[in-house]
């Protein structure tokens, strides 16, 4: 991870009168797997949209890969959207193959690499078949193929999972692995923290158009303390008296408290120990989950709801 | 922003190779050409096989039908001779005309002007007097008894060898003595279309006259016996006045502007059915424009929310602008436009010249020629290109919001009521291709197409057509842009269309 590949620096862009990206800067370096988290109308696909070049921030500065205008350096980024589809009509090897001259390959190497690919992912029986015959599944390998037939330098994938059962969630994120291991770039958009906690070296998560936490993904999970889960039986009120405790969730029988970082487990063990009869006592670091929840939870309501449809509007 | 015409041609090869696996295009291509030759064959085999229009008449004045039926034989006699004329012309095609008719020819031949027409007449007279009695000529002697007994017993004949005889449509019932219940039931029976009713004393008063018929909407028939009663009871009423024979028919004779044409040259030529299908060619060649243009811009549009509604824009927009998408769009339509358009031309020329006998034959002209003729074709194709290119860019900016074909429909409806304008007004301009009008239309881009192809029978001068295209060249290319600005918002946005108004900010931003 050295140089980097994407540099945002105070990005902002508005949809009509709505503020979507609040001066968003952010670094993503290469050869990495770079989560970008946020709740639905967070900006995420705004801020993926502008650094594909498909829409302009309104003002700020940006670099990709090196590059002030992304517009310039399309053929050297793979993008994979959220909302993506196919042409239903056109045969699956001509259909990759076309993407790939988009890209600028030749019609011959986009052809032979479609080809290739295609067979290596279990599609060499569909090369001729219309799109339309695929299912959902068979679809999704083929846009993904599509996206890195011409070998990206960066590869975006905007919620590469929605909508696919759990062993063509397996293949995509294998597939992620490898082109990390081939020394790709990968940019990773998704509002499920499990996935990301899985695959994604660093993160970022946005909220309201604005940064929220940033930072290698064990850092940002060590550092939001460790969490922790009680069965208990007794009166509960002292649980709200304890120290070190950032937030409580109480559920009667059972609560789950947060820590402040440096709090002692043991120390709360002993204190309750001797107000409570506790049956389970559970400590653990905070998923990233939690850490999202906690960190979407407490940043200002903005205008949130009028996010969720901004990209609906001019 | 730079564009890569690489990318253009990638989505215009795209584009065509998907519409050319549609069945819409095969359709287009092949079912409209189709459609079109049976919407013009099935009047002209109805006309061939409906068999004539049989009608009977009620002549209370006892004398009128009679002096009718003979000028109505009369004139067909008369055609006969016109139509022997012509085929004398063409020895291969006199041959085959029945031997006792070139005998009868060659009789009328050697007689005097005067002498003829009084034959004729005679003929006429003879003809019309055994008809009203039910009786023909069983065994002929003379050539002119044969023609007399042909007339009557072969009226099938009569009508084949002279096409303009009225035989053809027309057909007199004798019913001798009937009462008007009599033809009624005889119109009940559908053996007769109608028949009229000739009062007592008609030359005094002709308020009695009536047609009665079950279906007064076919009027041919009436109209036709009507102007030939009309005829012969103004003759009747002037004789009253003592004016002398020969002075009625001058009085009579109905004045008929001939029509003739200015060449090039400047020499003036006898005006054909040739020159009248030149002359209105255009009219056909905007029909055809405008159809053009109106389902390749369709298209365009349908295209459009294909890729919008199959979710493949942001895909196409990280490989390419939006302009290049656009652009390589209306391309790729417009060779679609082309090859289907190319292909009616073809197949047209292709009918037209299989069949010479056919076409030629009732026109009596060139039509492949009208077809190639450079002005129209050329004009056809430039103004094609150019009003698909104007269309394409108004349609395919304003469509791109749309999400489905129905919101497309209720967007794009001003810019298709404009195209509908020079519909209405393809018949007017072709009346006067030099009035006012053509000329004023000629200067608004959005019609300049179709008045100057309109106008194409009487070009403008070269100055015109060049400062008219230069001015829609330029319209189209601000069209473009246009478009380009709009389309590259409305292709990402989804939920509910602008209204007019946000529209209008986006444009001006």
């Amino acid at each position: 991870m050295t140089a980097a590949v994407v540099e945002f620096e105070n990005i902002r862009k508005a949809y009509a009168n709505v503020q979507a990206l609040h001066g968003l800067s952010l670094t993503i370096p290469s050869g990495c797997i770079y989560g970008f988290l946020g709740p639905n109308g967070a900006g995420k696909s705004t801020s993926l949209r502008i650094l594909v070049g498909i829409l302009r921030a309104d003002s700020g500065e940006i670099r990709v890969l090196g590059e002030t205008d992304p517009t310039r350096i399309k053929q050297r980024i793979g993008y994979l959207p959220e909302e993506k589809g196919l042409y239903k009509k056109m045969p699956v090897l001509e259909l990759v193959a076309y993407f790939g001259q988009l890209k600028g390959l030749s019609r011959r190497d986009a052809r032979q690499r479609a080809r290739t690919m295609l067979e290596a992912y279990g599609l060499g029986k569909w090369l001729k078949s219309r799109c339309e015959a695929l299912s959902k599944g068979m679809s999704q390998k083929v846009q993904i193929l599509s996206t890195l037939i011409h070998e990206p330098e960066l590869v975006i994938l905007d919620e590469p999972f929605s909508g696919l059962d759990p062993v063509n969630i397996e293949l995509v994120r294998n597939t992620m692995l490898d082109l990390k291991k081939q020394g790709r770039s990968l940019i990773f958009s998704t509002h499920i923290m499990e996935q990301a906690e899985q695959v994604c070296d660093r993160l970022v998560l946005i909220n309201h158009g604005a940064k929220v936490l940033e930072g290698p993904t064990g850092e940002i999970r060590r550092s939001a303390g460790r969490s922790l889960t009680i069965d208990y039986e007794g009166d509960s009120s002292i649980l709200h008296e304890l120290p070190g405790i950032e937030r409580l969730n109480d559920a009667g029988q059972t609560a789950e408290l947060t820590l402040a970082p440096g709090t002692d487990p043991q120390q709360l063990l002993q204190i309750l120990v001797d107000k409570l009869r506790i049956r389970r006592f559970d400590t653990r670091e905070s998923s990233l989950h939690e850490i999202f929840v906690r960190a979407v939870q407490d940043a200002p309501n903005g205008d949130a709801d009028a996010n969720a449809n901004i990209e609906e509007q001019i | 922003m730079e564009l890569r015409w690489r990318n253009v041609a990638l989505v215009a090869m795209r584009e065509l190779l998907e519409n050319a696996r549609t069945k819409g295009f095969w359709i287009s291509l092949f079912g409209l050409p189709v459609f079109f030759a049976i919407a013009f064959s099935i009047p002209l085999i109805v006309q061939q096989r409906e068999g004539p229009v049989h009608y009977a008449v009620l002549d209370q004045s006892g004398w009128t039908f009679p002096a009718v039926h003979q000028q109505i034989v009369e004139t067909d006699i008369s055609r006969l001779l016109s139509r022997l004329d012509k085929l004398r012309a063409d020895d291969e095609r006199y041959a085959a005309v029945p031997e006792f008719l070139q005998l009868f020819d060659a009789q009328m031949q050697a007689m005097e002007p005067e002498q003829r027409q009084q034959a004729a007449s005679d003929i006429a007279r003879l003809i019309s007097s055994l008809m009203r009695d039910s009786l023909t000529i069983i065994e002929p002697d003379t050539a002119t008894e044969a023609l007399v007994a042909w007339y009557i017993r072969n009226p099938d004949a009569v009508a084949a060898l002279v096409p303009d005889v009225s035989l053809r449509r027309y057909r007199y019932l004798h019913t001798p003595g009937a009462s008007r219940a009599a033809l009624n039931g005889l119109l009940q029976q559908e053996r007769i279309r109608g028949y009229f009713v000739i009062p007592p004393d008609p030359v005094a008063d002709a308020s009695g006259a009536a047609y009665v018929s079950r279906n007064l909407t076919s009027v041919e028939v009436q109209e036709w016996f009507n102007r030939q009663v009309d005829r012969l009871l103004r003759e009747e009423r002037i004789k009253e006045q003592n004016v002398p024979a020969d002075m009625i028919d001058w009085i009579l004779q109905p004045t008929q502007f001939q029509a003739l044409r200015l060449t090039p040259e400047g020499l003036e030529d006898e005006a054909g059915i040739g020159d009248m299908l030149t002359q209105w060619a255009p009219v056909a060649f905007v029909y055809f424009l405008w159809i053009a243009i109106f389902s390749v811009s369709q298209m365009l549009v349908t295209s459009t929310i294909d890729e919008k509604s199959n979710k493949l824009i942001e895909v196409l927009l990280s490989s390419i602008s939006a302009a290049e998408l656009l652009g390589g769009k209306i391309l790729g339509i417009a060779m679609t436009g082309i090859s289907i358009v190319g292909g009616w031309i073809l197949m047209l020329a292709l009918l037209l010249s299989l069949i010479p006998g056919g076409w030629m034959g009732l026109f009596g002209t060139d039509l492949v020629g009208i077809l190639f003729n450079p002005t129209y074709l050329g004009s056809f194709i430039v103004y094609f290109i150019l009003g698909f290119l104007f269309y394409a860019a108004l349609l395919s900016g304003i469509g791109s919001f749309a999400n489905n074909l129905k919101e497309a429909q209720t967007l794009i409806f001003p810019a298709q009521a404009v195209l509908i304008l020079p519909l209405l007004l393809m018949f007017p301009i072709a009346r006067d291709p030099s009035g006012t009008l053509a000329q004023v239309l000629s200067w608004i881009p959005p019609f300049t197409p179709f008045a100057m192809m309109n106008r194409a029978a009487h070009p403008p001068g070269m100055l015109t057509y060049v400062l008219t295209t230069l001015l829609l060249v330029i319209s189209i290319y601000f069209a473009l842009r246009l478009a380009a600005k709009i389309f590259s918002t409305g292709i990402l946005t989804s939920g509910q269309p602008p209204r007019l108004s946000q529209m209008l900010k986006l444009i001006w931003r």
